[in-house]
């Protein structure tokens, strides 16, 4: 008995109090005009490193405004898809040159074994998060024996607090453990939902045969909080969330079924607990998208909008997450082009989206609410 | 069905998950005790004196760094034993060196009820979390092996288990508590440490055994009484 006891006072020590109820918040701080079109501002393609065919996965992260970066993106590019080469490289859209920097690798899969101790085959999509103190955190999915469905999800912490871009490098913190089952195929997509404490929600999934969304929660250190299931549902995958109130948050996930639709989740206790809603109205064919709530009744989504194919890119407009209406198309193509994989961010005042154009190159459009003085 | 008050009672606590260095040595010393184990078994042929070196090349090897090492192929596929498995492998290889040394009197392994219990529970477990990971249940089995509670059910559960019986695999149990308890290892979730997929593959083989030998010799038994 006197075991039990030690054992459990030992336990209960070094652990923290409860976190607080997860409050999420806005990230555009002041007041948008709500039903304000959007005016593009400038668009383009980020410089990929050389040599470098496949571009894929995009993530942006606004950077504090004492930042000499506005915006950084991570991306993974290589010789191919889940080739042997992929790594993860970024770019910064620098503050005072208004331009993306050239890209650079910031973790390929040696470095990332070497400090894991065991063996990474393949390197997928990166998120990005800064905490905070300013440093910046990378999720990358790193595949082990099996392809995509054995991956993993790396945590990866900014190796020294400076703020040059040129000395952005990264160390290993950990393997997040999500699963039993050798820890197999937990994915990490879309972008984290930032909190009222600092901390933030990283919402990532299971696909391992059926596919099922799930939100880990994040102190303001980027220490692990817990997890906790999105969806019942078994083809649910890529949630994005979007804030509604606080504490009422959607998410918004890609469905793998056939002439599927935006499917739609929601929470009302600050992600404790998600129940499913009906499919939104809105395509969804078998592809990834991204949402952004920037104030209340503002938010965006950017999704492939026919029901086959993602030859066709939209940036669709909202105020309750569940009405959308189109704002802007940002890609059109032919049948067979592709683009993709989107994502969001809040910036200098301005709405930025990134996504795959053709696998082969990561392209990115800003957005303003004023129109640019001419 | 509202699971809030009892997933608070679950959660009442945040995560403890163990640091770089531990998680290396989790990964390292855990595959060299598993591996170093597993030669001495499968070497069976040789004389005791050259298994136990092999035994130890393998220990050694395995803890080499980076690809050099086994356990960095291992953990690509496996990540870290638990540290169930390398409770047992350790308390193998102490049994075995004591068989070693002590020639005068001969072993058996004893069928005890807690033995059975734990195997029992250790399958279930198993399934109970396989089950989980495919997301059958309407809540997280695994998550809960962050908190405070799954540790004080399953240490209160292992100390009455050591007291009512006395068993040596019940104190195994506690000696794996205690081990996760201080370190965290291998992910600091306490299911990881009870059990991984390959000893949850064992046992139940372990178990089918167990089963299918009983039932021959049963079946022996009836075959002669009959005669």
């Amino acid at each position: 008995m006197l075991i039990l006891g030690v054992l459990l006072l030992l336990d209960r020590l070094p652990r923290a109090t409860v976190a607080d109820p997860a409050r999420a918040v806005w990230p555009a701080s002041a007041v948008l005009p709500v039903g304000q079109p959007l005016m593009f501002k400038a668009g383009g393609r980020i410089p990929v490193p050389p040599g470098t065919p496949v571009a894929h996965a995009s993530a942006l992260l606004a950077m504090p405004v004492s930042h000499p970066s506005e915006l950084l993106a991570f991306w993974f590019a290589g010789q191919r898809e889940s080739g042997a080469d992929v790594q993860i490289a970024a770019s910064q859209f620098d503050r005072i040159k208004q331009q993306w920097s050239a890209a650079r690798f910031v973790v390929n899969r040696h470095t990332l074994a070497d400090q894991l101790g065991f063996g990474v085959r393949r390197l997928g999509n990166p998120v990005a998060w800064v905490d905070g103190q300013g440093r910046v955190h990378l999720f990358v999915v790193a595949t082990g024996l099996g392809g995509w469905a054995a991956a993993r999800i790396v945590h990866l912490r900014q190796s020294h607090p400076a703020q040059d871009f040129a000395a952005l490098s990264f160390d290993v913190e950990r393997v997040l453990p999500l699963s039993w089952f050798w820890n197999k195929s937990f994915l990490v997509r879309t972008a984290p939902l930032s909190l009222k404490d600092g901390g933030m929600v990283l919402p990532v999934h299971f696909e391992m045969g059926i596919k099922y969304p799930v939100a880990l929660r994040f102190d303001a250190s980027g220490d692990f909080l817990g997890m906790v299931r999105i969806s019942s549902r078994k083809h649910l995958l890529q949630p994005a969330l979007l804030i509604s109130d606080e504490s009422r948050w959607l998410a918004l996930m890609r469905d793998q079924s056939l002439m599927g639709k935006v499917a739609l989740a929601q929470t009302l206790d600050g992600g404790r607990h998600w129940n499913d809603l009906p499919d939104l109205t809105l395509h969804n064919p078998d592809s990834s998208v991204a949402a952004l709530a920037l104030a209340p009744e503002s938010m965006f989504l950017v999704h492939n909008s026919l029901p086959k194919g993602r030859s066709v890119l939209d940036l669709s407009a909202s105020t309750d997450g569940q009405n959308w209406v189109l704002a802007q198309t940002l890609a059109r193509g032919a049948a067979h082009e592709e683009f993709s994989y989107p994502a969001l961010a809040w910036a200098g005042n301005s709405l930025w989206a990134s996504y795959t154009d053709q696998r082969q190159a990561i392209a990115w459009q800003q957005f303003s609410f004023v129109a640019p003085v001419r | 069905m509202e699971f809030d008050a009892f997933s608070r009672m679950l959660f009442s606590s945040t995560p403890l998950l163990p640091n770089g260095t531990v998680s290396w040595l989790a990964l390292h010393l855990g595959w060299a005790i598993v591996l170093g184990s597993v030669a001495l078994l499968v070497s069976s042929w040789l004389l005791p004196r050259y298994r136990w070196t092999l035994a130890l090349l393998a220990l050694v090897w395995t803890l080499l760094p980076n690809a050099s090492s086994p356990a960095f192929w291992l953990g690509l596929a496996f990540q870290s034993p638990s540290l169930m498995s390398v409770v047992l492998c350790v308390n193998w290889l102490l049994g075995y060196a004591a068989l070693r040394q002590d020639t005068s009197t001969r072993h058996t392994v004893t069928d005890s009820w807690s033995q059975n219990v734990l195997l029992l529970l250790g399958v279930l477990l198993g399934w109970g979390l396989l089950l989980d990971t495919l997301a059958w249940f309407p809540v997280s089995i695994y998550a809960w092996g962050f908190g405070s509670m799954a540790l004080a059910l399953v240490l209160t559960m292992a100390t009455l288990l050591w007291l009512l019986s006395g068993s040596r695999t019940a104190a195994l149990l506690l000696a794996v508590l205690a081990v996760f308890v201080l370190t965290r290892a291998p992910t600091g979730n306490l299911w990881d440490a009870l059990l991984d997929p390959l000893l949850w593959v064992a046992l139940q083989l372990g178990y089918l055994l167990t089963v299918a030998r009983r039932y021959w010799r049963a079946r022996r038994l009836r075959a002669a009484t009959h005669a």
